[in-house]
């Protein structure tokens, strides 16, 4: 088990340092010259070629590639922003917690309505629990986020001031500015969540071993949750993995609209000022945290499944049953 | 405890007039229609007939556990020690699941939860059906029922999927013997094994069930198991029984066509026979059964008046129950 942790986190080496070259490369074809922007309209000339020779944007793309990459995988040196000179890694150890604490809880909350609503969709198949919680689905998947953050907004910040409309605050009482964002990002994933468990459940619950358990006389709740939700989880934390994903792409936008300066906004900022090595540093962290959600969602398959902790043991890729006659 | 209007006059297991609908497109398939059966403690019955043919429908009606979309009982009554257990509450018939009445299923590879301990499904059984909430006493409990049916006991931490089929075919045998029911419904526990295990299995079932004078519906399609385990048989064709006698009374003069040609279908090793008689054609449709006798179109004794209205059960010479009404022809051979 550790031996596959080890090659696993061995694999990121190669996926982060992908990112580092495809994101340098898109910024460096990206249209909009960095010096103007920084130095904005009324530079003239001779301004703008010493800021270019400053920043080295005059010398061949490969020799930037190799003195970035140097850098930051050297020296761990993601460097400073072109525009405000700030160190850029601390910036994001500032950052990404908060967007760190904003996906969690959307994922949070798609997963603990999404697998309710699907579980009384599939034990409630064809009743009208099953429409109603489709259609809650269906409405989730077709809603788009800005809008139901901005009615939400309307609702609560504005008219009831239950909640605060936009910003941080810390320490506990900062929970509170995370939960509109979260309810606003999570429609999606909720939706989708909702419609995986359904699915597997309705798989599950005809499986000869569910009938095995009734005939054993364990009451209907233990025979769903116990026997037939373990079983539906696979399908149901592969999803996760990928909603985990979403949510941290969705963030740009959530994080925008709430104005929570977290690595959404940070890298939307940037990318809007040609602020490269921002571009570049918040996607090389997007990675790797992106990664260790995909190598946490490895691992909890074993968790649930002992037949995929069997195979990660022994090493082998394919999915094959031993059965030791 | 609830009220129980126990008749000592009844049989250990009575089931009445069991009708038993699936509902599947629009169309009601008849899937078992107006079964009688009785069985007393510590006896075998068994079902046989081929696939399709309603044999699992009966045993799952017993306990309750058919499918919840689609399928109903329709009409009948079963009485388990003069208890009707279709008018029992959930609760109640909770309580009898696994415990009083329990059942081997027929397929070993999926009826056990893959995800669990084989050894926690084993005792969860035992933790649902005791009073005590020791957890170790259960533990103890399902490591013994482990040794019982030959399986070491540290291999109670194993899973399913590091078992072969045999192993956990015992485990599910140990899963249904683990509260020492009154009733066990085997349905098939045999098919799914080959055939040096199979009389592993055979031995094992009837071990246990001697030492607990436990009442036995095996249901098979192998006339060969029911020669070596039971006491009686009800031959089932298209839902309904149409023979049903002592096991000496339906291997020495099985008076039903169906019944004949099943026979004839089996190779006889003392004589030299090329060819097996399977018998002609195919199973009625259960959406559709027909209207006089339900095996008269594969019948060569069949005449108008068999396929006109349903038949009722004859006596037989020797005294069993037979749903044929000629025979008499049957026995003298004469189309």
């Amino acid at each position: 088990m550790l031996k596959y942790v080890l090659k696993r986190l061995i694999w990121m080496i190669p996926i982060v340092l992908g990112v580092a070259i495809l994101v340098f490369i898109m910024m460096t074809f990206c249209p909009g010259k960095p010096e103007e922007i920084i130095l904005g309209p009324s530079a003239t000339e001779t301004e703008l070629a010493a800021k270019r020779l400053e920043l080295g944007l005059d010398d061949p793309i490969v020799l930037r590639l190799g003195r970035y990459m140097s850098d930051v995988f050297i020296h761990f040196d993601l460097g400073k922003s072109w525009l405000t000179n700030v160190d850029i890694t601390s910036s994001i150890k500032e950052r990404l917690p908060r967007t760190l604490m904003l996906t969690i809880t959307t994922l949070l909350i798609s997963v603990g309505i999404g697998i309710p609503l699907g579980v009384i969709a599939a034990i409630k198949q064809n009743k009208w629990q099953d429409s109603l919680c489709m259609v809650l689905a269906l409405i989730g998947v077709a809603i788009p986020n800005f809008w139901l953050a901005l009615l939400l907004v309307l609702q609560f910040s504005v008219k009831l001031n239950w909640l605060p409309a936009l910003g941080i605050g810390t320490g506990l009482a900062g929970i509170k500015y995370y939960i509109l964002p979260a309810i606003s990002g999570s429609t999606g994933g909720l939706a989708s969540c909702a419609r995986q468990t359904r699915s597997a459940m309705l798989d599950v619950i005809r499986a000869d071993y569910i009938t095995t358990a009734r005939s054993k006389g364990v009451p209907e709740r233990d025979v769903i949750m116990k026997h037939a939700l373990k079983n539906s989880l696979i399908p149901i934390i592969t999803v996760m993995g990928t909603m985990f994903g979403h949510f941290l792409g969705g963030a740009m936008i959530i994080e925008t609209i709430f104005a929570i300066p977290g690595m959404g906004t940070y890298i939307i900022g940037a990318v809007n000022s040609r602020d490269y090595p921002i571009v570049q540093g918040g996607s090389i962290f997007l990675a790797i945290t992106f990664s260790f959600c995909m190598l946490i969602v490895d691992l909890l398959y074993a968790l649930v499944d002992p037949r995929i902790k069997a195979q990660y043991a022994s090493g082998r890729k394919k999915r094959k049953v031993k059965a030791n006659a | 405890m609830h009220q129980k209007e126990i008749n000592t006059d009844m049989p250990f297991l009575s089931i009445k007039d069991l009708k038993v609908e699936y509902k599947s497109d629009g169309q009601i398939v008849h899937a078992v229609n107006d079964v009688s059966l009785q069985l007393e403690r510590g006896k075998t019955l068994g079902l046989v007939g081929e696939t399709g043919a309603g044999k699992t429908t009966i045993a799952k009606s017993i306990l309750r556990i058919l499918p919840d979309v689609g399928s109903h009982i329709a009409n009948g009554e079963i009485y388990l020690e003069g208890e009707n257990l279709l008018k029992l509450s959930e609760t109640d018939m909770r309580k009898i699941r696994g415990n009083k009445v329990s059942m081997i299923f027929q397929d070993p590879m999926t009826a056990l939860n893959p995800v669990l301990r084989v050894g926690d499904q084993i005792a969860e059984v035992v933790s649902l059906h005791s009073d005590s909430n020791n957890r170790a006493e259960h533990e103890k409990r399902a490591k013994e029922m482990l040794e019982i049916v030959g399986i070491p006991a540290e291999r109670y931490y194993s899973y399913p999927h590091q078992f072969s089929g045999g192993m956990k075919q015992r485990v599910v045998i140990a899963i249904a013997l683990a509260c020492n029911p009154d009733l066990l419904l085997a349905d098939e526990p045999t098919t799914a094994l080959d055939v040096t295990i199979q009389a592993q299995v055979l031995d094992l079932i009837a071990e246990l069930r001697n030492k607990y004078n436990t009442a036995m519906l095996l249901i098979t399609h192998d006339m060969g198991v029911v020669a070596q385990v039971c006491d009686t048989v009800a031959v089932i064709y298209a839902g309904s029984i149409i023979e049903y006698g002592t096991k000496q009374q339906i291997f020495k003069h099985p008076s039903h066509p169906y019944t004949i040609g099943l026979f004839g279908a089996i190779p006889d090793m003392n004589e030299d026979e090329e060819w097996l008689h399977p018998i002609d054609g195919l199973p009625p449709d259960p959406t559709n059964l027909p209207q006089g006798c339900s095996f008269a179109p594969r019948c060569k004794f069949a005449t108008d008046a068999c396929r006109k209205e349903p038949i009722s059960m004859n006596k037989t010479q020797d005294g069993h129950d037979c749903r044929c009404c000629r025979i008499e022809a049957v026995m003298k051979g004469e189309d």
